[in-house]
């Protein structure tokens, strides 16, 4: 954990310099599995497009995004099979930079075979190891890859790596059921509900565990046991989470990217928007510094200290705003 | 005291001896009629011929352990044993049950021990030694629990031998059923039945065990036994000891007297008489027979176990667990007694000292299911928090004490509040209040056993019952259900525990009807129908419907039932009376005349006033379903068309309605069922006409109409959550924000685990400007752990600071801010806590 939050602050120290100044691109990509049923077909579509606008909704110029329908609603469209989910990543890997960031997003069926884990696709399916295999060639580029299929959980030991958040919707190939991951996951990002910090991003660590907590009310009001356990990996163990947090082994990197393309530096603003800018950031990390201390310090105090930084926060924020407007 | 079967364990003896089978049998034939007297008789003249016959010694010796001749039994069965009999190890155990009887115990182990010592050192054992052995190693079993399992196997090996010996079979099945096994018992009892469906102990046998399953099917069977044995005394007593769960002492005694006259000095025909003398309060008879029994037998220990079981079953709970306290003191070795008094230790809310007894007694009998399941949920009593707060302690799971802690003292406290001053009467505090988000978990506590369908029990000073986690949605309102066992705390400690159970279950359905419109239900069609076809109980008889139910939904009418008495005598001789009858119960020893006396009423008069009560009550109901009931049921009732036109028929116009909607023809259906209505306005269950009629409104866009259906539907039946929530949404729609709150809340009694509910009427209280409501409303939200944590806190510190607790609200708007420190309507909450002048920016 401590290791975890030290990350957390060597990053921040290292935005606060850089301020954007990097023009990163997100590039997305989308893949709607076979539905097998009616029912699912349309429930994968559905979540395809919804997630489709809320990238477009978020800013991802709509040349970086590419979704691929294993089952597209008209007989005109084609198919997407294997081979075309490997050219979308060629694609990709060819038009974007080493600082830009790429999200993929499985959503379909998946189950598990004697060659591992693999996500349903017409004619040949894909396994963890051959999608493994084929982001290589991304090398250090931050990726980020979800797959909300059945039995999709082995996916995390074949793709970890450095700089990767990966999230799986359930934590064993044995969880085979159509798990409900996916539904809420897509959701969080049009949920004011999942934007926990209230920053108006929706972080993928926020988007998680809105879906993770979801799913959990959906099944105990059903009063069902619940059948599948969501997992994410950022700090490339190959060992997902199934709680993870700002400051726990999992969680620090997931928690600061988000489907937001990320704005360029603003030019010509006044200097003194941008001490202020440059103050609350300071003021953040130190909020964020105590909060790593809360165990450690008498509750009175704590909150004492918290509330003199949230006072000064909110104060500057205010002044933020005047003079933004 | 188990006795070991006496009866036909003649007809294996070997050629030897000189009586010949045909004397024997017809002796044995005598005996199963309850010939007693002429049996004894003649086995005598025939033993003054053959004085060394064995089997003769020991019919004869059973004959008298029968009929309480001790002395004489003793000494047949010496004899027999003298002799060395080949089969004198089955006269030795009938020794040894003659000295258990006189409390001479050890005497009879030492018997037990020799039988074992012969089946460890003898070879070729007859399966007549075998059912000897296997009676000795069960007594030696209260010891050693272990020795069960293998009395268990000797009775198997004795019936793989002997596949016809119904003895060892009705041995066997008494031993299962001791041990708490009753599904093999039973199954055992029907085996012995298919070989001899007339032999009286496997009937007994068979009733025992339908008793133990709570079947009324226990009457009959006993019934049969003793059509075929009269003098059969254990039949007497179990036939006495069913009429006293009716709390019907005169039949109980009557039974009592004959099996008295068989057998004088049984000790579970004495012990039962105490029961009833107890519980008659009549104290000189019980002490009594309290020394009789102790006189016959001074280590009877059973005297006081039956006395805490009966007691219990009639509510008495105090004397239960001080029987049971007699009982483990009279004999340490007495594991039922710690059993019940753990049980009835942990009813009356000790629960340390109930779980130390719990595992005493589960320790020396570790067969009782009931005892382990309790003491499995006496296990997770730790993930339960216990608040105390006025007059109650309130017990509730861990994950559920910050949503319904709060709900549930509220009302509680109504409810206390509103009876004390009703009842003149404030029972004695803490009233402890359990609630259980598992039904199997409820209902260990209940009964010690899984699977009962109450929602609540009532102990006296202690209330358990599930939470609304246990239950689906819609089948159970808490609010209600609470409402209800905290009625039964008043009329328990009025009375002493001694207010019969259908009149304590009555006057509480009775108050939750005055306590809310819509609680406690209304009638329903089968009610009226049961009614009609002649099912219902007379009054005077109402008891057995709740103890003994003889169709399945006789428990439900009689619930009904006995709420309506109470209706007709408030209206008639005012709640004053209702009261001085709770007292004369506390004071009567004849509780059967307590009501009619206070009424001044015969019973017929009594049952015939309150039919034609009922019967002008529903007067129109009737009439509508009279109709039915000459055509049958509702189910077979002719199938409705949409062309022809229907006879005044509910469950017709009803079906009819119901399908004109399906249809899409609004105007037909509505006017179908809006005659329904009419023909039957106090039925409001989710298929009646309000629910159909509300939805048909709804798709005609007329929410007056429809919102006059929901209102008048939850006033009869509060039960339906989507009525509540659907009137909550027409209320908010034409800006009746107190009316929608209303719904909501009685929403909550339903089902308080939906966000929604609780944010909605957050929101509808802070426009009524109800802050301290809407900060129960936004606490609820927290307690369900929402998503949005910063959202949630940020709500409840601003309901805290309209509600002007600024320290509330500061403690929560930095929770909000913790997670959330950019939450910009948080900050501004924050800055207006500490610069007032912005408090009006922080509204926004």
């Amino acid at each position: 954990m401590a290791q975890a939050g030290m990350k957390s602050f060597l990053f921040a120290c290292l935005l606060l310099i850089s301020l954007d100044t990097q023009a990163m691109q997100h590039h997305l990509l989308i893949v709607s599995g076979i539905g097998g049923t009616d029912e699912y077909r349309q429930k994968f579509l559905d979540q395809a497009a919804r997630l489709q606008q809320a990238a477009l909704d978020a800013g991802i110029a709509q040349q970086n995004i590419t979704l691929l329908m294993a089952e597209p609603g008209t007989a005109t469209e084609p198919k997407a099979d294997k081979s075309t989910l490997l050219r979308a990543l060629d694609k990709i890997e060819a038009s974007s930079e080493d600082h830009d960031r790429v999200f993929m997003v499985l959503i379909g069926h998946g189950n598990s075979r004697g060659d591992g884990a693999v996500f349903n696709l017409p004619g040949p399916d894909i396994s963890a190891a051959e999608l493994g295999q084929a982001l290589a060639r991304f090398g250090e580029r931050q990726l980020v890859v979800v797959n909300t299929a059945s039995a999709s959980g082995p996916f995390i030991s074949k793709l970890t790596a450095p700089h990767r958040v990966i999230i799986t919707a359930t934590a064993s190939a044995q969880e085979y059921h159509a798990p409900l991951f996916g539904e809420f996951f897509v959701a969080a990002f049009a949920s004011e509900g999942a934007d926990r910090d209230k920053d108006e991003r929706i972080s993928l660590l926020e988007a998680f565990d809105f879906a993770r907590r979801e799913v959990r009310r959906s099944y105990e009001s059903d009063k069902r046991l619940v059948i599948e356990h969501a997992l994410l990996d950022d700090n490339g163990d190959g060992e997902g989470s199934l709680e993870p947090g700002e400051y726990e082994l999992d969680g620090a990197l997931a928690n600061r990217i988000y489907l937001q393309q990320p704005r360029s530096a603003a030019t010509g603003a006044p200097a003194e928007l941008i001490a202020m800018l440059q103050h609350k950031q300071t003021l953040e990390i130190s909020i964020s510094d105590l909060k790593r201390q809360r165990d450690s310090l008498d509750r009175t105090l704590y909150y004492d200290q918290l509330e003199d930084l949230l006072i000064e926060l909110a104060r500057l924020t205010r002044q933020i705003k005047a003079s933004e407007d | 005291m188990k006795k070991i079967l006496l009866t036909g364990l003649i007809c294996c003896a070997q050629a030897v001896v000189a009586a010949t089978d045909a004397e024997i049998e017809a002796l044995e034939a005598l005996h199963m009629a309850g010939g007693y007297g002429e049996a004894l008789a003649q086995g005598r003249a025939a033993l003054s011929s053959e004085p060394n016959d064995g089997r003769l010694l020991r019919f004869l010796g059973v004959l008298a352990l029968e009929t309480g001749d001790l002395d004489a039994g003793a000494a047949y069965f010496q004899q027999a044993i003298d002799l060395s009999a080949e089969d004198a190890l089955m006269a030795r155990l009938l020794l040894a049950e003659v000295q258990l009887q006189r409390g001479q115990r050890r005497q009879a182990e030492n018997q037990w021990l020799e039988i074992r010592e012969a089946y460890q050192s003898q070879a070729g054992l007859s399966t007549l030694d075998l059912q000897a052995v296997a009676g000795a190693t069960r007594h030696l079993g209260k010891s050693d629990p272990q020795l069960f399992k293998q009395a268990v196997r000797i009775y198997d090996e004795v019936l793989r031998r002997d596949p016809s010996s119904l003895e060892a079979g009705i041995a066997l099945g008494d031993l299962l059923l001791e041990k708490y096994n009753n599904q093999e018992a039973l199954q055992v009892f029907r085996e012995v039945l298919t070989r001899d469906d007339q032999h009286p102990h496997a009937l007994l046998g068979l009733a025992r065990s339908q008793h133990f399953d709570y079947s009324s099917e226990a009457v009959s069977s006993t019934l049969h036994a003793l059509s075929i044995n009269p003098n059969l005394v254990p039949a007497r007593v179990l036939l006495a000891r069913l009429f006293i769960e009716l709390e019907q002492y005169a039949d109980a005694r009557h039974e009592i007297d004959l099996a008295l006259e068989v057998n004088p000095r049984s000790l579970e025909a004495l012990a039962t008489l105490a029961v009833i003398h107890h519980l008659q309060r009549d104290q000189a008879g019980f002490e009594r027979l309290e020394s009789r029994v102790l006189e016959l037998n001074p280590e009877y220990a059973e005297l006081y176990t039956l006395l805490a079981e009966m007691a219990a079953q009639n509510r008495l709970y105090r004397e239960a667990a001080d029987f049971a306290s007699r009982a483990v003191q009279l004999d340490p070795e007495s594991w039922q007694g710690y059993g019940l008094l753990g049980m009835n230790q942990l009813r009356l809310g000790r629960m340390q000292a109930g779980r130390e007894n719990l595992e005493r007694s589960f320790a020396g009998d570790p067969y009782n299911v009931w005892i382990k399941n309790t003491l499995q949920l006496a296990d997770s009593f730790a993930d339960y928090v216990e608040i105390d707060r006025g007059q109650f302690r309130i017990v509730l799971h861990g994950d559920e004490d910050d949503l319904l802690g709060e709900y549930i003292h509220e009302l509680a406290q109504q409810a206390y509040r509103y009876f004390s001053e009703r009842y003149q009467h404030h029972p004695q505090s803490p009233i402890r209040l359990e609630l259980y988000p598992n039904h199997a978990d409820f209902s260990v506590r209940s009964v010690g056993l899984a699977g009962v369908g109450l929602l609540g029990v009532c102990f006296g000073p202690v209330v358990a019952m599930d939470s609304p986690a246990a239950r689906e949605r819609g089948s159970f309102n808490w609010g209600s259900t609470l409402w209800h066992e905290l009625a039964h705390v008043f009329h328990l400690s009025m009375t002493d525990n001694r207010v019969p159970r259908w009149f304590s279950e009555g006057l509480a359905v009775h108050e939750e009807r005055l306590a809310r419109p819509g609680w406690g239900g209304d009638v329903d069609p089968g009610f009226l129908l049961a009614f009609l076809e002649g099912r219902l109980l007379p009054l005077s008889q109402l008891n057995n419907g709740f103890v003994r139910p003889s169709y399945p939904e006789q428990i439900i009418h009689s619930y009904f039932q006995a709420s309506l008495v109470f209706e007709f005598i408030e209206a008639r001789w005012g709640f004053d009376t209702i009261r001085e009858i709770l007292a004369a119960y506390r004071d009567s020893k004849s509780p059967q005349t307590v009501l009619l006396d206070r009424l001044e009423m015969d019973r017929e008069t009594l049952d015939q006033s309150f039919e034609t009560f009922l019967r002008e009550k529903y007067a129109l109901a009737l009439q509508a379903l009279d109709t039915e009931a000459g055509g049958g049921s509702a189910e077979s009732s002719t199938q409705p068309s949409t062309e022809t036109a229907l006879p005044d028929r509910y469950f017709d116009q009803l079906k009819l309605g119901t399908l004109l909607l399906e249809q899409g023809n609004l105007e037909l259906a509505e006017m179908t069922l809006l005659r329904a209505q009419q023909l039957f306005p106090e039925y409001a269950g989710g298929d009646s006409s309000y629910w159909l009629l509300a939805t048909l409104y709804l798709q005609q866009e007329n929410q007056t109409a429809a919102e006059q259906q929901l209102e008048k539907m939850i006033a009869i039946n509060a039960e339906h959550y989507e009525a509540h929530l659907q009137l909550a949404r027409l209320r908010r729609a034409r800006g009746d924000y107190a009316g929608a709150a209303a719904a909501l809340q009685a929403a909550i009694y339903i089902y308080p685990y939906d966000l929604d509910l609780h944010r909605d009427l957050a929101e509808q209280q802070a426009r009524l400007d109800r802050w301290g409501e809407a900060a129960r409303a936004r606490r609820a939200v927290l307690a369900l752990d929402p998503v949005d944590q910063a959202e949630a806190h940020y709500q409840l510190a601003l309901a805290y600071q309209r509600a002007g607790n600024r320290s509330s609200a500061r403690e929560q708007i930095l929770y909000a801010l913790e997670i959330a420190p950019n939450y910009f309507q948080a900050q501004s909450l924050l800055l207006s806590l500490h610069e007032p002048s912005t408090a009006g920016e922080a509204a926004q």
